[in-house]
């Protein structure tokens, strides 16, 4: 047993460490806040970096890395924003769906150009009325002549309007079968007529930003179907295909989130002085952030084993579940924790915790509810809840 | 990475888990709970099937296991029962510390006595006014010739008063020092002139008890003492991150045995005309749980593998000894409430899961004791 990295890991760790602090220090991640801002400059570094490219397999310009991989870079981008880290977790994530579920002729033209930061890729499978109830869902897309023509409405569509985006959306092609067969995912370049965006006011993740999508006979090339003519009606399975990878990036996410929680709550309570002496020398304060910690590496703990069952190629959906739902709780609690820990200072949008309290909260509804999680989970554990 | 378990670290768990279903089943486990008794012929065949031997050195007849398989084994014996975990607990952390601290001769005396059966040990620390505050210990050792006379008094010593048993005691030999230069740890049979046993009634873990001890002029021969005089202190921090890991492996396993009951109950128990399980209120309370244990058992795991791999784990090791005790009494009161009217019925394991998880945060260093050392190691010099 050995939960390890191994030195290329902890190579890789560092380089996005020093990645992070050199073009995203806390100065760029506040001016990027305030102004709601995408981080494109920082993007480009990451590509440039290979972050991008480490899951994908090395035919299409990737760099053959794995789960842990992916965890790594999810958890250390994660630690100065889980906002920002949805940015590369969107082009990651839609193009191993593509690795996984494209033609070979789709693969060849997106995969490099996606690779390379020519284009990015976001998610958009939610609407008004289909949240964890995919089947809910009522977008379409009706085949006319060469191609399928869109109409409908997304939400929550997570980074849709960056420049060059390419969104991958989730519509009905047959919407008398039950969703598991009636659904497929399309290719639509953001900027495609029909399509109108609208940026959310959410409460965080600010920078990447949420958008809501309304579709008006948005005509799509026959070619941008994933899948081509196996792909029809497959879309579940494509949502099912990268669960597993998906979940435990999120996870990661969130530790990375928490564990910048718990630094800088730790710092505050070493400096700030009341009554004579710091704050982190009273036992209330202290356990607080013992407790702290102490969900972190139980959290961490809980990802890595997940992260590594599936780079070894086990069936870890278990272990994944209990992983998303753990990890989203522990940094949901951890900011709050961390707000009562600065005071009125945690309050006050000079200093980051507030912009943790915000980012966190969405940690437990994002990519699969706690609520859904544990129905899942109760499920694997031979409960057939209702 | 390779969070896997080896080939015969699976047989091992086999091996353990088959050995308590056939000589701890479930009817056993309830009678002895019952008559408040210590389960002789169960700890035999523990160290038959080499349980206690594995942890320690070829040489002295051990089986040179690391801590992932103590943990292991742990985990195991305390799925039926964490009680009982502290039977084999006892003598494990007891002989390792004769293993780490003693002189030649004294391991070759004593180690394979232990590891065959027969001499078990146990631990005697705590006082009535010295519990997590060891510095107030009061019980005194005074050297008289080529023996040391104990007088004082002894608190909690768990399973001090089976048969053929070893206490393992720490007495101050120097009155006046810093306890840290100030203790001396003692191997004193149970049954020497001296000593008076009172065995306590405690709320849990009946069976392996928990005891209070009176000293009065003990004398117990100088090559008793383990480690040097005045170096107990040493003696306890030696043992201090494996004693940990593999204490928070029994609430880990513990914590699943309430998982498991309560997982069984629940398909099992109809309402409404459908298994309660089925039910978004308790499958979830259920989900929680068994995340909660899996959490709690991915940090020890993760700390059990450091220390074999001789990284200094103290921080992930204190950390796992809060979550996990924490963890098992959390998940014991939520077993309690699935189980509803049975659960509070003594006819069923889950009120004895209840009694047993509430001492998990008390003993070996409390959830408070925990917390202030995780937070000094995180830099904070917690008051």
């Amino acid at each position: 047993m050995d939960f390890g990295f191994t030195d290329e890991q902890t190579m890789l760790r560092d380089s996005v460490r020093k990645l992070m602090d050199k073009h995203a220090p806390p100065e760029y991640i506040r001016r990027l806040e305030r102004e709601q801002a995408y981080p494109y400059e920082l993007y480009d570094e990451w590509i440039k970096a290979g972050l991008l490219a480490m899951p994908f397999p090395e035919s299409y310009g990737g760099l053959g890395g794995d789960a842990i991989d992916m965890a790594i870079i999810g958890e250390e981008i994660a630690y100065r924003s889980t906002d920002l880290s949805m940015a590369l977790g969107g082009s990651m994530f839609c193009g191993l769906n593509l690795v996984r579920k494209a033609t070979a002729e789709q693969k060849a033209y997106w995969l490099p150009k996606l690779l390379a930061g020519e284009i990015r890729m976001s998610i958009s499978m939610s609407e008004p009325d289909a949240g964890s109830d995919i089947g809910a869902m009522r977008t379409t897309a009706v085949q006319d002549g060469n191609g399928w023509v869109i109409n409908g409405q997304k939400l929550w569509a997570t980074g849709a309007a960056a420049k060059n985006n390419v969104i991958n959306m989730y519509v009905k092609t047959d919407p008398k079968a039950h969703y598991r067969q009636g659904m497929s995912l399309f290719l639509v370049d953001k900027d495609t007529p029909g399509i109108e965006m609208k940026k959310l006011d959410m409460l965080g993740r600010r920078c990447t930003g949420t958008y809501e999508i309304f579709l008006k006979d948005v005509r799509v090339p026959a070619d941008r179907l994933v899948g081509g003519e196996a792909g029809l009606n497959k879309g579940f399975d494509f949502v099912l295909s990268g669960l597993q990878v998906e979940r435990v990036v999120s996870a990661a996410g969130s530790c990375g989130g928490a564990r910048a929680v718990v630094d800088l709550a730790s710092a505050y309570a070493k400096e700030r002085r009341q009554f004579g002496r710091p704050i982190g020398t009273f036992q209330a304060i202290a356990h607080m952030l013992a407790d702290m910690e102490t969900e972190v590496e139980a959290a961490r703990s809980l990802m890595w084993r997940a992260a590594w069952m599936v780079a070894s190629g086990q069936n870890a959906l278990k272990e994944i579940t209990m992983a998303k739902l753990f990890c989203g709780e522990a940094y949901a609690k951890i900011a709050n924790m961390g707000m009562q820990v600065l005071g009125g200072y945690g309050y006050n949008k000079e200093f980051d915790m507030e912009r943790h309290y915000r980012d966190a909260r969405v940690a437990t509804i994002a990519a699969g509810s706690s609520q859904m999680q544990r129905n899942l989970i109760a499920n694997l554990m031979g409960h057939k809840v209702q | 990475m390779d969070c896997r378990f080896t080939e015969e670290q699976n047989l091992l768990r086999d091996t353990v888990a088959k050995l308590m279903a056939k000589h701890c089943p479930p009817d056993f486990m309830r009678r002895i709970d019952r008559e408040q008794s210590y389960p002789y012929a169960l700890y035999d065949a523990w160290v038959e099937a080499g349980l206690i031997a594995m942890p320690f050195a070829e040489a002295y007849g051990g089986l040179g296991g690391g801590t992932v398989d103590s943990c292991i084994i742990m985990e195991e014996i305390a799925r039926i029962s964490a009680d009982l975990s502290m039977m084999i607990g006892g003598s494990t952390f007891c002989g390792l510390n004769v293993q780490r601290k003693g002189s030649e001769e004294q391991k070759q005396r004593w180690l394979p006595k232990l590891l065959k059966g027969e001499i078990k040990m146990s631990i005697a620390m705590s006082e009535p006014d010295a519990g997590s505050d060891v510095g107030a210990i009061r019980t005194s050792a005074v050297r008289d010739g080529d023996h040391y006379v104990v007088n004082g008094q002894k608190l909690w010593a768990t399973g001090a008063g089976a048969k053929n048993n070893v206490i393992n005691v720490y007495a101050r030999s120097d009155a006046k020092a810093h306890y840290r230069q100030a203790l001396s740890l003692f191997l004193v049979d149970n049954d020497t002139p001296g000593i008076e046993l009172r065995k306590l009634d405690m709320l849990g873990r009946y069976c392996t008890g928990t005891y209070e001890i009176f000293f009065k002029d003990v004398r117990v021969p100088a090559d008793r003492l383990i480690g040097g005089e005045n170096k107990g202190w040493d003696c306890i921090l030696s043992g201090l991150q494996v004693e940990r890991v593999v204490a928070a492996a029994a609430d880990c396993g513990s914590a699943l045995g309430c998982v498991e009951m309560a997982l069984a109950y629940a398909k099992e128990r109809k309402q409404f005309g459908r298994p309660i399980g089925t039910f978004q209120a308790i499958a979830h309370m259920l989900a929680d749980m068994y995340t909660e244990v899996e959490a709690a058992r991915a940090l020890i795991y993760r700390c059990a593998s450091l220390v074999d791999h001789g990284e200094d784990a103290l921080r992930e090791i204190t950390m796992a000894k809060l979550k996990a005790s924490e963890t098992y009494a959390n998940v014991a009161n939520q077993g309690m409430q699935i189980f509803g009217g049975y659960g509070y019925n003594k006819e069923f394991d889950m009120q004895r899961h209840y009694r047993d998880a509430r001492v998990a945060t008390i003993a070996a260093g409390s959830s408070q004791m925990q917390r202030n050392l995780i937070a000094n190691l995180l830099g904070l010099k917690a008051q």
